[in-house]
């Protein structure tokens, strides 16, 4: 599993990757002077209050939240293409030939991009924190460098989302499938919060049926809501992030298993 | 064997964990919203559109079922019945509604939707044909009836049929003399129809009752002053 994430993470080595983490440190500069996220929406919109309801006095800087698309966006398109690719290659055959059990092989894929993810996303924060520091002439506090990290654990079931689909699909397709899967995921994310503030009954049976779909895409508003640092909703946080990427993992591990590879190759 | 009850054993306790994960962020993402300040159409906004639609019907038929509860005169009751039957889209109920207020209730103005639903509606046996509207609107004053030309004009516009049939409904109108501004929208219609199929006569009798209703009060106007002298008696009665 060792050695199969490594091999994803040799793609640090590649130009790409050099041009994706140039276009995210650049971003990250430019937006790292905006004001908290809370700050910048309609304060009765529903994501407004979400994200500051005034538990945490550490909030979510929206240039965080630009560089944590931006980094998935990214690390998105690096990911998505990596199974496919040795499906079409052969590579696949060759190393599940080793041994090495497919459910590693994936893990090691999971893991490889996770950390692809995760290092753009990081490198992103430290720009924008430098930035902070080069304009205004001091740091931002600890607790808000590390507010800023609970991010990261959204990359957890993004990552995950993305090996699944492109354990279906082709380098190509994997990425748009991925791209409008995100799209839906953060559509239906404000549906149980909508429909819990809509008058009694009114949601009906289309609540229930609304509510089933809901359960086929991460929610990843919980990522961005206003909770504090150390309490339940962290651990809930964390539990929902692990849960979520088994069970993707799961749907990606039977794909594998069942997978007819010499079908899929270009060779 | 092993395997497989290990492999159920993880999905279900992953399973579990998450959705009482889900459950616990749920609670505490909607106990951060105040629900004074979110507005119905603030939530609306932020559901998908295919929901939006969905959810905005059952918003809209649950507030016409209860302004039908509420309903205390029994024109105010057939009015909400009125609105209700033409809102929903449960094709059964429709007709329910309609069906009881075409039957019970033909002199009501309220029940004029329930005569558009029928007018010359293909699928149903109830249909009603030209001849038989016509002689329906006859039954109103000119007030009421304005409306009802106006539903069953969009109908016929909506049901996609030629200029000459709906020229040929419109006939009527030349018979009478318009005590409304508002009639000149029809015969302004029917000047525009009547030329394009090159009937003169009709396109010129149609604009002379152009001039005789602009020469009328509007609608609104008089329902308002209705309204006004009403109140202006009640307020006599109190004193």
């Amino acid at each position: 599993m060792f050695a199969i994430a490594l091999l994803t993470l040799k793609r640090v080595r590649e130009p790409a990757f050099f041009i994706f983490l140039g276009i995210a440190t650049v971003l990250a500069y430019t937006v790292s002077g905006l004001d908290p996220i809370s700050q910048q929406l309609n304060s009765e919109s529903i994501f407004a209050q979400v994200v500051d309801a005034g538990r945490s006095t550490l909030p979510l800087l929206s240039a965080s939240f630009v560089m944590f698309i931006i980094s998935a966006v990214l690390g998105g398109f690096l990911g998505a293409a990596e199974i496919p690719r040795d499906i079409s290659s052969d590579l696949i055959l060759i190393l599940l030939s080793k041994p090495i059990r497919k459910i590693s092989y994936m893990l090691g894929k999971y893991f490889g991009m996770l950390v692809l993810c995760i290092f753009l996303y990081v490198a992103s924060l430290i720009v924008i924190f430098l930035a902070h520091w080069i304009h205004s002439g001091e740091l931002y506090s600890f607790l808000l460098m590390l507010k800023q990290l609970y991010l990261i654990l959204a990359f957890l079931p993004f990552c995950g989302m993305i090996i699944m689909i492109s354990c279906y699909t082709g380098e190509l397709a994997a990425m748009v499938v991925s791209f409008f899967y995100l799209i839906f995921s953060l559509s239906f994310s404000f549906v149980p919060i909508a429909i819990a503030m809509l008058p009694k009954g009114v949601a009906g049976y289309a609540g229930g049926f609304v509510f089933i779909l809901y359960y086929f895409f991460p929610n990843f508003i919980f990522y961005f809501q206003d909770f504090k640092m150390f309490g339940l909703v962290s651990l809930m946080l964390l539990i929902y992030s692990v849960s979520l990427s088994i069970i993707f993992l799961l749907i990606a591990v039977g794909r594998l298993e069942t997978m007819d590879y010499s079908k899929n190759s270009d060779v | 064997m092993e395997k497989k009850t290990g492999l159920i054993l993880l999905i279900t306790s992953v399973f579990f964990l998450y959705f009482i994960s889900e459950a616990c962020l749920r609670c505490a993402a909607v106990a951060n919203i105040n629900p004074e300040k979110v507005k119905l159409d603030t939530i609306l906004n932020d559901l998908p559109e295919s929901v939006r639609d969905l959810v905005t019907y059952r918003v809209m038929y649950t507030d016409l079922r209860n302004n039908l509860e509420k309903a205390e005169t029994e024109q105010e009751k057939l009015s909400a019945l009125a609105q209700l039957g033409d809102y929903t889209r449960d094709a059964e109920e429709k007709e329910q509604i309609f069906s009881r207020l075409r039957e019970k209730y033909p002199s009501a103005p309220e029940a004029s939707f329930a005569f558009v639903y029928y007018f010359l509606n293909e699928n149903n046996p109830k249909k009603i044909g030209i001849p038989e509207f016509q002689r329906y609107l006859n039954t109103f004053p000119q007030l009421e009836r304005y409306n009802v030309w106006a539903m069953a004009i969009n109908k016929m516009v909506q049901l996609k049929l030629s200029d000459r049939e709906r020229l040929d409904f419109m006939m009527p109108l030349l018979d009478m003399r318009p005590e409304y501004r508002d009639y000149s929208v029809f015969y302004t219609e029917m000047v525009r129809l009547a030329s394009k199929l090159g009937l003169s006569n009709t396109a010129n009798k149609a604009d002379g009752l152009i001039d005789d209703s602009r020469l009328c009060p509007s609608i609104t106007e008089v329902v308002m002053e209705r309204e006004m002298k009403a109140e202006a008696e009640k307020g006599k009665k109190g004193k």
